[in-house]
């Protein structure tokens, strides 16, 4: 999943220690954030759309990644 | 939640889990000693149970510290658990196959103490990078 989250950062100058300390989570989840290697939770990503006053889809965007378990079961 | 409280939060698990481990260890050895340097009774007994409170501690801790991490911390603890238990099955089957070959045969403590150590040096870099 990408998003824009370097580009908000920059835009007011924060480093990601800035943005980790504001958000109350550490300068790891940020970057793992950023680089896509983890999504955040609902929770976390809520925390971000509010202090960029900005909607999550604006911040997030793309296909969730598909996995083969567990599989749904059919209606 | 500023940067150096962060900062100062992700530093003392660590120092208590050190501690724990090295309680641990220390209370370890005292219970492995204690049946040859002390006399069958009360005082030995205490000896040679004192590290399962030791444990307790060490198991606490890190408790604490999962609980009170974000969420990728978590889940990164939890991958170092998952990894634990890979490297002690791998090595375990390893050291039974050099049994066979004619290896010494080892106590059932050295794979307490190498997991706790394996789990231990991988939780504590993830917490050393979350700084």
């Amino acid at each position: 999943m990408k998003n824009i989250l370097p580009e908000l950062r920059a835009q007011r100058g924060w480093t990601q220690g800035d943005l980790a300390a504001r958000l109350a989570v550490s300068r790891q989840t940020i970057n793992a954030v950023e680089t896509g290697r983890y999504e955040p939770s609902l929770s976390l990503a809520f925390a971000i759309a509010g202090l960029f006053a900005r909607p999550i889809e604006s911040i997030f965007q793309g296909q969730r990644e598909m996995r083969r378990f567990p599989v749904a079961a059919p209606d | 939640m500023n940067t150096a409280r962060i900062v100062r939060f992700y530093s003392s698990p660590v120092s208590g889990i050190l501690f724990a481990l090295w309680a641990y260890l220390g209370t370890l050895l005292a219970a492995a000693l204690a049946p040859r340097y002390l006399a069958a009774g009360g005082t030995r007994d205490i000896v040679v149970l004192v590290p399962t409170l030791t444990l307790v501690l060490v198991v606490s801790i890190i408790g604490w510290v999962y609980r009170a991490s974000d969420e990728y911390v978590r889940r990164r603890i939890l991958g170092c658990a998952a990894l634990t238990g890979v490297i002690l099955a791998f090595s375990s089957l390893g050291w039974f196959c050099l049994e066979l070959l004619g290896y010494p045969r080892l106590s059932m403590i050295s794979i307490n103490l190498f997991g706790w150590s394996v789990f231990t040096v991988l939780m504590l870099s993830v917490l050393y990078r979350a700084k």
